[in-house]
């Protein structure tokens, strides 16, 4: 591997990082049981997600990319699930509500008209409380937000291991300062799509899935800008060592 | 090794579950994250109130910032003073706790006033003994909630060999730990304790938004009395979340191969969805459809 | 720029333009400046107080536009643009001038991608993204250069205590009520009190008086900025007791 393939490997996932935020169903009124997904903002929760992907990915760093990568989605995907099962617990038993997605119900979705969940087939209509717009995280959403978990973890150990790649050469504390700068990158990338989504998604069913090319676009340009300084910097500090 | 690992899993699942738990009466303790937004609506529509309207930050990065403190702190202090490693990460975690639960006051008291200083229009009042009562409550959850996870840090960097350095690891745990429990705790605190005058068993719809119980279990309500309610369910299912976040990805870890613990996790992901589904599906025929005036 | 006569209003706004070339000619000399004092160094913290008051400006400017995320994200947004940059660039040993420029390129080409691309129609997203991503920089550039080893340890206490100190002064005063001067007032005191934090730091790690007199100053800086602050506030504020019930509903 050279120094240009990290830089790709950067790029890719600054990419990776920012369509995962369309995956993870998120919505800061599901505070108040007003909102599918997850109850709070999309760019903090996939943050949550990646980080603990990457300090999962730390554990393999001897391993190879392939082992670190995995490790990472997992690492990822184990907090949202979590998360998932803690809200819908909350959800359950502290508020008394079923999970249901309320834009499926009211047949917004990209599934069209059809007011049932796309996985399970179970109706989600008359679960919704009237003036909300769903509750909890229906099964759809969950696994919705499994696949965001995969992609983000992928994506930020993707990150990590391209800056690590590229420190390792040039500093004592590699491991650490590049997990500073994948968590810097991270978090750049998901801001992105927040201000696509505008606070609020329920997922891959959600039509503001449409948007992901806008997403994937404007983290294509600002991941290539980060890892076009990263790339320089190292290169040239390298060449000042020699 | 393997003793070695095992009791560092167990140490790290125990300080998560009551890091998050902390953590959570932490944020509901001053109404911060999401259902901060209830609090602040509420004077628009004249519902003044005696709340702690403690708006420092979202949970995550104001969690970091605790935990990155006290752990930077910790770390300097132990590698200064040249203890033994067990007394000299206590002790340096303690005092790097002390630290940040004092910052943790002061941006919660600046934040306090600043708000109510804007509601003029609403005639909302500031009341010194509503900020005040509820601020060292608050402040002993943060020393709680950083100072485990300033040992927890520890624990995943020294016991468990994690390359990054604790501060490193203690923000980044900060970070996911806030985010877990403004999407789970706080659900308990904005869709039950604010309005506990609608019935059990519905989500608040948005034009009911802002309408919060001001009034307590005697007089008006004061922040020391949410922790109370949300200590019995919303806290324990944070700690729940965040601890087998912790003690899952941990224990995976102790075979030793990078791969047994990936295939490990992602059959206990497949596992929790297919409980995720079960519990979907319980509270469907247990609660059924929504029914208007139920 | 008001003179302090109207309440709730605050007169017309600073623009943040000034703001921000102010912060950048104190900033840019105070780190300059750092490899001359020595150990007097706390001579210059109140140069870098303006850098956090233009972010902070940067912040209000942006979040009171409701972009449909959190004032919080735009804030650790911006500081991660400034913070990587300037990370990554310490590592090389750039100039300062290379790095601050850096992050705001960084933080111009995500505003021009959120406005061109994402279509927000928020006229000043482009300036003020990259005033907050340049500022945040110069400030973390300084506050590296206060330690002289184990710098990189600090790095993420660095990175998370700008953000606060940049976010909150727009997130606690957000309200019907709220203007950029108490805004800003806020962010002076909050700026005192993030100096006086790496202070405490440095003199952990070294116990001499570079430490102690960062503190010093910061204590002094953080008496004079929060009588300010307060003077605003009991200017604004509705009224304040010891205690008391709400009167519309006791």
């Amino acid at each position: 591997m050279d120094p240009v393939t990290a830089m790709f490997l950067i790029i890719a996932g600054g990419v990776l990082v920012g369509v995962c935020v369309h995956f993870i169903p998120a919505s800061a009124v599901g505070a108040m049981s007003a909102s599918t997904g997850i109850a709070t903002g999309p760019s903090m929760l996939s943050f949550g997600a990646g980080l603990s992907g990457i300090l999962s990915a730390s554990f393999a760093l001897d391993s190879g990319l392939a082992a670190m990568l995995a490790s990472g989605a997992a690492g990822s995907t184990l907090m949202v699930v979590l998360t998932i099962l803690g809200g819908n617990l909350v959800n359950a038993f502290g508020t008394g509500v079923p999970p249901v997605s309320g834009q499926t119900a009211s047949g917004q979705s990209v599934l069209g008209s059809s007011t049932k969940d796309a996985i399970t087939g179970w109706e989600q209509k008359p679960f919704v409380t009237p003036g909300t717009d769903g509750h909890g995280m229906p099964v759809q959403t969950a696994i919705s937000g499994v696949i965001g978990g995969i992609i983000g973890g992928l994506g930020g150990a993707m990150v990590f291991f391209g800056v690590q790649f590229m420190f390792v050469p040039v500093s004592q504390e590699a491991a650490g300062l590049s997990g500073m700068i994948a968590a810097g990158i991270f978090l750049i990338n998901c801001v992105l799509p927040a201000y696509t989504l505008v606070g609020k998604t329920e997922g891959m069913f959600d039509r503001k899935m449409l948007r992901v090319p806008k997403t994937f676009l404007s983290c294509l340009i600002v991941s290539t800008f980060l890892a076009l300084i990263i790339y320089s910097t190292s290169t040239y500090a390298s060449m000042g060592a020699t | 090794m393997l003793q070695l690992l095992l009791l560092g899993s167990a140490l790290a699942g125990l300080l998560a579950f009551l890091a998050a738990i902390f953590e959570n009466e932490d944020s509901d303790a001053g109404s911060a994250s999401n259902p901060n937004s209830q609090v602040q609506l509420a004077p628009q529509i004249e519902h003044l109130h005696r709340y702690y309207n403690k708006a420092i930050a979202g949970e995550p990065p104001q969690n970091a910032l605790w935990a990155a403190l006290a752990a930077t702190i910790a770390y300097i202090l132990y590698s200064r003073l040249g203890m033994d490693p067990i007394p000299g990460v206590i002790l340096g975690s303690v005092l790097g706790a002390l630290i940040a639960s004092l910052l943790q006051g002061m941006y919660g008291s600046l934040a306090h006033i600043s708000r109510i200083a804007s509601m003029k229009n609403f005639k909302q009042m500031l009341y010194w003994d509503s900020l005040l009562s509820p601020l060292p409550l608050s402040m002993t959850y943060t020393f709680f909630s950083a100072l485990c996870l300033t040992l927890l840090s520890f624990v995943i960097h020294g016991l468990l060999g994690s390359p990054f350095p604790v501060p490193l690891i203690a923000m980044f745990l900060g970070f996911t730990l806030g985010a877990i429990a403004s999407s789970t705790g706080d659900v308990h605190y904005g869709a039950e304790r604010l309005y506990q005058h609608y019935t059990f068993g519905s989500g608040i719809a948005i034009s009911k938004q802002g309408d919060i119980d001001v009034k307590g279990e005697y007089g008006y309500r004061n922040s020391v009395d949410t922790p109370y309610f949300t200590l019995r369910f919303g806290g324990p299912v944070t700690g729940l979340t965040f601890g087998l976040l912790i003690l899952i990805d941990t224990l995976s870890r102790t075979s030793g191969s990078v791969w047994t613990s990936v295939i490990l996790e992602f059959s206990i992901i497949a596992l929790i969805l297919i409980f995720i589904i079960y519990l979907e599906k319980y509270t469907r025929d247990r609660y059924g459809p929504f029914e208007e005036g139920k | 720029m008001s003179t302090g006569t109207s309440a709730t209003s605050g007169g017309a706004d600073i623009p943040s333009l000034k703001l921000f070339l102010i912060s950048i000619i104190t900033g840019l000399a105070a780190i300059y400046l750092q490899g001359y004092t020595a150990a007097y160094v706390f001579i210059l913290i109140p140069l870098i107080w303006p850098a956090f008051v233009s972010s902070a400006n940067g912040v209000r400017s942006l979040a009171s536009y409701g972009l449909g995320t959190g004032t919080s994200s735009i804030g650790y947004w911006g500081t991660a643009v400034g913070a990587t940059t300037v990370y990554a660039g310490m590592q090389m040993g750039l100039s300062p001038i290379v790095e601050i420029s850096a992050a705001l390129a960084g933080g111009a080409i995500t505003g021009i991608c959120a406005q061109k691309i994402i279509k927000m129609r928020i006229p000043v997203m482009v300036r003020e993204s990259a005033i907050l991503a340049a500022s945040t920089a110069v400030i973390i550039r300084f506050l590296a250069g206060l330690f002289p080893e184990q710098v990189s340890l600090l790095f993420p206490l660095m990175y998370i205590a700008v953000t606060l100190a940049v976010l909150h002064p727009y997130n606690g005063s957000m309200g019907a009520g709220e203007n950029q001067r108490r805004t800003l007032w806020l962010s002076r005191v909050e700026a005192s009190m993030t100096t006086a934090v790496f202070g405490l730091v440095l003199l952990f790690i070294f116990p001499s008086m570079t430490g102690a007199g960062i503190i010093l100053v910061s204590a002094l800086g953080f008496a004079i900025f929060i009588r300010g602050w307060y003077r605003m506030v009991k200017k604004e504020i509705y009224g304040m007791s010891w205690t008391g019930f709400p009167a519309a509903e006791h």
